[in-house]
């Protein structure tokens, strides 16, 4: 189920909160998946991604009744995810080379998609190259496919803003793109 | 230049400046090496957008989200103040109070200084309304310090 096939309200909230079945996969199907690739944009390995994303959306359940129905449940947990995925970083005193943690070992069991793991090895190193908040704003314009307005609600950010950030990321990516992609 | 190949790739592009990257792209080699290299990175992006959750993870997390709920309402339960105990036990002390009062009046003979018991009864029922206002109250409270103090333990 997509997210936006879902309606968030106080009926959803307390079957979700009753422990209903259908709900709770609805949930990890569409907010669980989706705090999962905002914590493994940030985080670039399966593992720490996993236990990130396991992490927040713990946080959320545990605070689900804060949160306040008439603004976007999927903002609420895009900053639940991010923050939780900063923390960990900070915790795990990821080193300051972050390629060398780039997930290798298991991409393909983190996405069938993916047809090359070589290719998503370089990318994934490319993107290395930039800040958190420039990363995620370049993760989240893909993943919620180039919708500026859907990206607006979940960071918060005026569209020109995005833009601009969007703008220098996509410019640093192609600085180091060569030699990523000669390497395929 | 860069600029204008990422709107023309987001499909955000004035018809002019469409117009303007396909007589660059046929006219000046520069551009297109840029071009190519662009569309290359936009692929790739593309390819890792959606980073699909492992079938096992996924199962583990339905599991431990159950439980976490299971234990959640049991904590809930626990932790807020039992309003149902504090109604119930009110309407029991008027109910006791009425009776005490009506049993008293009706044994001794009334004396004239001393307020009615109408009014003794009334100021009684008033204090427990008020008691239990203001317990009911210290309950939304508590449940409020609860919630801030989640919220703020989680964005800390």
């Amino acid at each position: 189920m997509y997210m936006q096939d879902l309606i968030i309200d106080n009926t959803w909230i307390r079957l979700l909160l009753k422990g209903d079945r259908k709900t709770i996969h609805t949930f990890i199907e569409s907010y669980g998946q989706f705090m999962y690739n905002v914590c493994y944009k940030i985080l670039l390995n399966t593992s720490e991604a996993e236990e990130a994303s396991q992490d927040a959306i713990m946080k959320a359940l545990k605070a689900i009744e804060s949160y306040d129905i008439r603004s976007s449940f999927k903002a609420w947990c895009y900053t639940i995810a991010y923050r939780t995925a900063i923390d960990y970083r900070r915790k795990i005193k990821y080193t300051s080379d972050i390629s060398t943690s780039i997930d290798i070992a298991h991409p393909s069991k983190a996405d069938d998609e993916v047809n090359s793991n070589e290719t998503k090895q370089n990318i994934l190193s490319l993107l290395s190259h930039l800040d958190e908040e420039a990363r995620t704003i370049v993760s989240l314009f893909y993943l919620e496919e180039k919708n500026i307005k859907e990206l607006m609600e979940i960071t918060g950010l005026s569209e020109s803003n995005i833009k601009i950030k969007l703008f220098r990321a996509r410019k640093e990516l192609s600085l180091h793109a060569n030699k990523y992609f000669e390497k395929i | 230049m860069e600029e204008l190949i990422w709107k023309y790739i987001d499909n955000t592009c004035t018809d002019e400046e469409r117009e303007s990257v396909v007589n660059l792209l046929n006219t000046d080699a520069e551009f297109r090496k840029s071009y190519e290299l662009i569309v290359d990175l936009e692929d790739q992006l593309l390819s890792v957008a959606k980073i699909t959750m492992r079938p096992d993870f996924k199962t583990q997390l339905v599991q431990k989200v159950a439980i976490e709920l299971r234990e959640q309402k049991v904590s809930i339960k626990t932790n807020i103040l039992p309003i149902k105990w504090i109604i119930g036990l009110s309407f029991v002390a008027v109910a006791i109070i009425i009776y005490a009062v009506t049993i008293i009046k009706s044994a001794e003979p009334s004396i004239t200084f001393m307020p009615s018991m109408d009014e003794k009864v009334i100021s009684m029922i008033g204090m427990v309304t008020s008691g239990f206002i203001m317990l009911t109250l210290l309950d939304a409270i508590l449940k409020k310090v609860q919630q801030i103090k989640r919220i703020t333990g989680l964005l800390a």
